[in-house]
């Protein structure tokens, strides 16, 4: 197997330093960052897609879903945490989680 | 169809622009390299061109949308001066190193202060490690064929840099020559079309271009860098072949004039070098055996070929149009060098001349030579470096 | 307007495994950036900043969209040479497709050095949204104070000290310095709303000819705020009316959104470190002087609002 991490000799660089395959940094970790996690409760979403919209590192993995009524739309399907940094945006602005009755995201400290 | 005309040495640079008609000319104007955008202008106003012109705010932004032009996949040109190529500093660099092959007139101007717009070579000089290839000429024929060559030089595969055509300002951007100017279908088919390497306009294949290195690749990147430049010279010995081939008039990396049996050399670069070969011929005629080495690539620099081709050189002059302030002048520390390895060592010493357009005349020039035929008599260099026609000594 | 679920079905231009700090906002426009139209080939460029660095440390880039940066002051610059370019190739039969060109910088990059290339740039009519994220000081290199800092903020270049209450004087207004260039489109928009925001891209991205958003983006180290308190404080730049959300269409002005009640500038501020300092009865008057600025700011947007609806009912 490739070691992904290996560091390329100049040779096999693309010219003038570019990155010739732009979104590659799905490839890279970031959800070692976190301390706390967020935990998303399927039950009580209502798939407003606010985290979604705000998370920065596009965690929110979407599926294909439909409404009561049958109309086809986007829902959450879960939470990459390859990326997810445990920042708490996602849980501070959920309108469930505003509400305060219900949480739709959980956010707790990180278990390492 | 190919003809003679009279034309200035900025004249003929834009002529050459509108052969290349190139896809986009960013510009700003500066002395004296303002006649070069003026008349593209007009060409493009008549419809003599197709290029799309940016008319920018600022040099440095005139040298950023070279870059971002270039990057987006095509060809690219502009010209300044002096303080303007001052002001692209940074870009000049992260042109070199994104790799754009840009191709830029630079009609050498002095630095400020104080202001002054005449020729000297400290625009160019001081740009001399930001990776531009450099080409260098006597006259406006000279300066039209290297801005012909740049392209195809600047757009190989294996050298992917920016080419740098400098002329010396007013007394060959500004005076009437006679040149051939080639044939407009003759000069397109020798450039050919431009190839883009991961063009910012390719959508299907999103790059991602001038990304952050750190400690772990940059000096990988500059070493392919390094290895452009290095395969520069090839580039241009090739490209001058062809050139040569096409339109007759031959060029290496330097010119060697009478100096096989030479027992004194001048070495110079650019427009002094017509009087140089002026002088070299009154005293051929005396039987005294001088020469003259003419600079045509100053990067990449021709080490070895320099060292070769004064083997039998017995005292060597160089002529600075530039100072370093606390070094010797760069064209004389780039000749030391070249010639360290050399078995039988010239002796070899430093001339400041020509600071701010200040003339050198033919008298200068019989003063030089009897100057270096006298520290050859001796054999000592009184002078490693001097300052020559200044005022207080 | 694109709503949500619209938006989502479209890729986004940007991808996780970046290396902003965790809760920037930054990313939220970044990812909108080919959600908002349809049939546009959309090319990025950066200006140096926080993004720019973070998003493409080599060998990786967030960037799905072609996007190219080369120095820090001259993003108008260099994003004009690739519209240009386009042109030219597209005059010459080499492009069919439509494309659509977006500049970004962070406040430092636009308000500051990069002032004179986006001038240039708008000035000349390029094709090109140029989005300038105002995070309100130099973030990329520890917190320096620009133009776009405001009065009293801490920085790390304006320090409070027993001679200094921190950054003295009134930020610049760029989004005015840009209506100013008679170019068809400018916007203040916020991160807190992307729906506004999403608007205000569409509108941006398709107006034919150069368009300028400047957008309001809280900054976790700089604000000295909380990693999930950037949208928060978005939200609260508008309801105090520090920034309002506006758009100049055509020269005429048009308030999107006017708070429904009136929320003294304290309260945006002092959830904020870099303004806890000013919390105290001895800087009252530095606090007033900002609560002022804010008003007279306001005033001053809802007066151009107004003239322009009293001239189109004088017209109807
Ligand atoms: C010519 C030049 N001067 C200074 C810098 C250092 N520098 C890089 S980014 C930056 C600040 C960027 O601030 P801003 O544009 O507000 O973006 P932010 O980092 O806050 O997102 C500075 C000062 C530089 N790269 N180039
Ligand atoms: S915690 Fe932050 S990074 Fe993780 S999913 Fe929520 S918003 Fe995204
Ligand atoms: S913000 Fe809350 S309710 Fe909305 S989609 Fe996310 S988890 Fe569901
Ligand atoms: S310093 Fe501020 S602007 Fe920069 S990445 Fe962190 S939060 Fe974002
Ligand atoms: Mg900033």
């Amino acid at each position: 197997m490739k070691d992904k991490y290996r560091l390329k000799d100049w040779q096999e660089l693309a010219i003038g330093g570019v990155v010739p395959d732009g979104g590659n940094s799905v490839d890279y970790e970031t959800g070692t960052w976190r301390t706390s996690r967020p935990i998303w409760n399927a039950e009580n979403c209502i798939n407003c897609l606010n985290c979604w919209v705000f998370c920065p590192e596009d965690a929110f993995i979407l599926k294909d879903g439909t409404t009561k009524k049958g109309t086809p739309r986007k829902e959450i399907e879960r939470i990459n945490y390859y990326h997810c940094k445990g920042c708490g945006l996602c849980a501070k602005e959920c309108p469930v989680n505003k509400k305060g009755k219900k949480t739709a995201i959980d956010y707790v400290k990180e278990e390492h | 169809m190919s003809k003679v005309l009279a034309i200035t040495g900025a004249g003929a640079m834009s002529e050459g622009m509108r052969q290349i008609n190139p896809d986009v000319v960013p510009a700003f104007p500066i002395t004296p390299s303002t006649q070069v955008i003026e008349d593209f202008s007009q060409f493009v106003a008549d419809g003599k061109v197709d290029t799309e012109m940016i008319t920018v705010e600022s040099e440095h932004s005139a040298m950023s949308a070279c870059i971002g032009a270039a990057a987006a996949g095509g060809r690219v040109m502009t010209a300044t001066s002096s303080a303007g190529m001052a002001l692209m500093w940074e870009m000049l660099y992260i042109a070199s190193s994104m790799r754009q092959p840009v191709v830029m007139t630079l009609i050498n101007r002095a630095l400020s202060a104080p202001i002054n717009i005449h020729a000297d070579h400290s625009d160019s000089m001081g740009a001399r490690d930001a990776g531009w290839i450099q080409l260098y000429a006597e006259n406006n024929q000279e300066a039209y064929d290297n801005l012909i060559m740049a392209p195809k030089i600047a757009e190989k595969m294996d050298v992917r840099l920016p080419v740098m055509v400098c002329m010396d300002g007013f007394i060959i951007s500004h005076c009437v020559q006679t040149m051939q100017l080639e044939d407009d279908d003759k000069v397109k088919k020798f450039i050919g079309g431009f190839e883009s390497t991961y063009p910012v306009l390719d959508t299907e294949n999103p790059s991602t271009w001038g990304a952050l290195d750190l400690q772990d690749y940059y000096i990988e990147h500059k070493r392919a860098q390094h290895i452009a430049m290095k395969n520069a010279k090839d580039a241009i010995k090739k490209v001058s072949e062809e050139f040569a081939d096409i339109f007759g008039r031959k060029y290496e990396l330097f010119e060697s004039y009478r100096i096989d049996d030479a027992e004194r050399v001048i070495i110079a670069i650019n427009s002094v070098c017509g009087e140089i070969k002026e002088v070299i011929d009154e005293r051929r005629e005396a039987g005294d055996k001088v020469g003259l080495l003419k600079i045509r690539s100053f990067r990449p620099f021709p080490y070895e070929e320099i060292a070769a081709a004064l083997e039998r050189v017995k005292i060597v002059t160089v002529l600075d149009r530039s100072e370093s302030m606390g070094a010797y002048g760069p064209l004389f520390t780039e000749i030391r060098t070249a010639l360290f390895d050399a078995p039988e060592k010239p002796m070899v010493y430093n001339r400041i001349f020509g600071l701010g357009g200040r003339e050198l005349f033919m008298s200068d020039i019989h003063d030089i030579f009897e100057e270096n035929k006298t520290y050859l008599e001796t054999g000592k260099v009184e002078k490693m470096f001097d300052y020559l026609k200044v005022r207080g000594g | 307007m694109p709503s949500l679920q619209e938006m989502a079905k479209k890729e986004g231009a940007f991808a996780g495994g970046h290396r902003m700090c965790a809760g920037c906002p930054v990313p939220i426009f970044t990812k909108m950036l080919t959600r908002v139209t349809d049939g546009y080939e959309i090319v990025a460029g950066n200006a140096t900043c926080c993004l720019e660095v973070a998003s493409s440390i080599f060998p990786y880039s967030a960037w799905k969209i072609p996007w190219i940066h080369t120095a820090f002051e001259n993003v108008g610059a260099s994003m004009s040479g690739v519209e240009t370019m386009y042109r030219a190739l597209k005059k010459r039969g080499k492009i069919t497709k439509p494309y659509k060109f977006i500049a970004i910088g962070g406040d430092g990059g636009t308000y500051d050095i990069g002032l004179q290339s986006l001038s240039g740039a708008m000035e000349r009519g390029h094709d090109l949204v140029y989005i300038c994220y105002d995070n309100g000081a130099y973030m990329n290199t520890g917190v320096q104070r620009s133009s776009a800092t405001p009065m009293g903020a801490t920085t790390t270049t304006t320090p409070m000290g027993e001679q200094s209450y921190g950054r003295q004087g009134n930020r610049k207004d760029l989004s005015r310095i840009m209506v100013a260039h008679n170019i068809g489109y400018v916007a203040q928009a916020s991160i807190h709303d992307p729906v506004d925001l999403s608007e205000k891209l569409k509108k941006a991205i398709e107006l034919d000819g150069p368009a300028f958003i400047n957008l309001l983006s809280p900054c976790i180290p700089g604000w000295k705020i909380a990693p999930d308190m950037a949208v928060e404080l978005a939200r609260l730049g508008v309801e105090t009316k520090y920034w309002p959300l506006y758009e100049v269409i055509d020269g005429e002005y048009k308030i999107n959104y006017t708070p429904k009640k009136e929320v003294p500038v304290t309260e945006w501020m002092f959830l904020q470190g870099r303004f806890k300092h000013l919390n105290k009865p001895e800087y009252s008057d530095v606090v007033d002087a900002f609560q002022k600025d804010v008003e007279r700011n306001w005033n001053w947007i809802v007066r151009q609002a107004a003239s322009v609806e009293l001239l189109s009912a004088e017209v109807n």
